[in-house]
């Protein structure tokens, strides 16, 4: 089941990557009042440049293992190089960095649950009934 | 000096060095750096940063973009945070040496308001604050046509940050003061104040950016006496001999006791992640002898797979104080006088091609190729483009300047 879905994805990202980014969901805990965000919302969360969104903080959260670049080109619009070098550009002016990375989905999973602020990214499969999406 | 260069390459090089599990912890330590090599095609012309001494024509010089920079955060986006920036480079002195460049603690009052205090890079126009981290430019180096409008660097003082939604987009908005030093190769100067403000609008893939920033400049040390013996002089000589003596006597005293500098910046940056396009326009309004300047430059860039290309063009003009005023019977004094002036005369306009390429993860190599048009080659110019021989006949006014970077961060 695993490997063929694997190769489903594999076959997703080889011929139609959109399909694929398409996987990837932006999602906060169960209880947040964070929900419905916009694609432009989720990008300036990610790329540090809102802390809130419609009144409500917005703290981005990253972890090993993330499908982090189908959601820099799918969602942010950017490349990982292109997002490393606007990091570069916000850390070296003392004005933030890339999101927090903790060790494991698991963790960032737990991390949303407790924090209604915690917006994370994940294969649409990996959603679990502690997390809702917000995008798409 | 090639020492630190090394050692920050090696990090870079480290896959492991990139270890994310640090971040965000009481202290996190990272890092950027540029090994930049560039060379003039013309033995009478040389390029550097205007704050540099040493410079070379016609030859490959690695100590104009070479850098290294470590960070040592405190609390990164916690409540209370410190950020310490050392950077080392080719200075005044002509030694590569270390320095200070951001030492700050900042209070995030809540997710709309910043206020931090110490030391930090102003922010006179778009790229100012980050003109050092070559590995968040497209380009080799910010367009010295926009960064040659306010020379000087940093300021130790406070500055506000506020961020908000507003309508469709994003806007930020920064105060910020203080005082700072500013050194050249030849004369030292003191800013009692630096002061600004700059509102920047993100929507979509745009930005908006508008800035004004006012500095209260003096000279200070060994250059200060210089001047004012020169103004002293030129007070005293007739009108009949020289005619601009005694406004330049007046423009040589005020220098020294505290002259005023406003500079405005406007800006738009367009980034879809494909292509990527800047503009924007600085401008210099200043007294005493320093000249009014404007500089502006427009780039645009194609992202394929790994590669940037892109091309630009930028220009640089003087609007005063870029001649000589004084007649040459005045012998060492008109030299001096109108040396000095002269030095300020680098009007010109760069067409630049280039291209970026991320081949390795945090390390980007660059190559761009400046071909330089100046306005006054008979003039004496100094500054970014310091003149290395003599005669108005020996330069023709074209140059082209060639570089290769390889940015990299840790």
């Amino acid at each position: 089941m695993t490997s063929m879905r694997k190769l489903y994805i594999a076959a997703l990202l080889a011929g139609l990557p959109w399909v694929a980014n398409a996987e990837v969901v932006v999602a906060a805990g169960a209880k947040s009042p964070l929900a419905g965000l916009s694609k432009a919302q989720v990008a300036d969360v990610f790329m540090g440049k809102a802390k809130s969104v419609g009144g409500n903080p917005a703290k981005p959260i990253d972890y090993t293992g993330s499908p982090r670049d189908e959601f820099a080109n799918g969602v942010i619009g950017k490349t990982p190089d292109q997002l490393k070098a606007h990091y570069a550009k916000l850390q070296f002016t003392g004005l933030g960095g890339a999101p927090k990375e903790v060790g494991s989905l698991a963790e960032a999973k737990k991390m949303a649950a407790d924090d209604p602020s915690v917006l994370i990214y994940l294969e649409k499969g990996q959603l679990d009934g502690s997390l809702k999406a917000v995008f798409p | 000096m090639h020492k630190p260069l090394a050692i920050a390459v090696a990090l870079a090089l480290v896959p492991a060095a990139h270890a994310a599990e640090g971040r965000f912890d009481w202290l996190a330590v990272s890092g950027f750096g540029t090994i930049g090599a560039s060379m003039t095609d013309d033995d009478n012309i040389a390029f550097r940063y205007p704050f540099q001494k040493n410079a070379k024509a016609n030859q490959w010089a690695t100590d104009i973009d070479s850098r290294v920079g470590a960070q040592f955060d405190i609390n990164r986006g916690g409540t209370f945070s410190g950020v310490l920036q050392v950077m080392g480079q080719q200075r005044e002195d002509g030694d590569f040496s270390f320095e200070v460049e951001w030492a700050n603690a900042m209070w995030t009052i809540n997710e709309n308001w910043r206020v931090r205090a110490g030391r930090m890079v102003t922010p006179v126009f778009m790229q100012s604050d980050y003109q050092n981290v070559g590995y968040a430019l497209i380009p080799v180096r910010y367009s010295p046509e926009m960064s040659g409008n306010y020379p000087l660097s940093r300021h130790d003082g406070a500055e506000v940050i506020f961020g908000s939604e507003l309508g469709p987009g994003r806007i930020q908005l920064q105060a910020y003061g203080g005082t700072t030093r500013y050194a050249t190769s030849t004369l030292e100067y003191k800013a009692d104040a630096v002061y600004g403000a700059a509102a920047t609008y993100t929507w979509n893939d745009w930005t908006f950016r508008a800035s004004a920033t006012g500095v209260k400049l003096k000279v200070v040390g060994s250059g200060a006496t210089s001047l004012t013996t020169a103004s002293k002089v030129m007070a005293g000589i007739p009108s009949a001999i020289c005619p601009a003596c005694a406004e330049e006597s007046k423009k040589f005293a005020d220098i020294v006791e505290g002259a005023d500098g406003s500079f405005f910046g406007l800006g738009t940056a367009y980034d879809d992640g494909t292509w990527y396009a800047i503009g924007e326009v600085g401008v210099r309004k200043a007294s005493a002898a320093i000249p009014d300047t404007m500089g502006y430059q427009l780039l645009g860039a194609y992202r394929w797979r790994t590669l940037t290309p892109f091309v630009s063009v930028s220009g640089y003009k003087t609007d005063s104080n870029n001649q000589a005023v004084l007649p040459t019977s005045l012998g060492a004094l008109a030299a001096s006088v109108n040396g000095l002036y002269e030095s300020f005369a680098t009007d010109r306009t760069t067409f630049s091609v280039g291209t970026r390429w991320d081949f390795y993860r945090n390390v980007a190599l660059k190559l761009q190729a400046d071909f330089v048009d100046h306005k006054y080659p008979e003039r004496q110019m100094s500054g970014a483009w310091p003149r290395t021989t003599t005669g108005p006949t020996a330069y023709d006014g074209k140059v082209n300047l060639y570089t290769a970077t390889l940015d990299f961060v840790f």
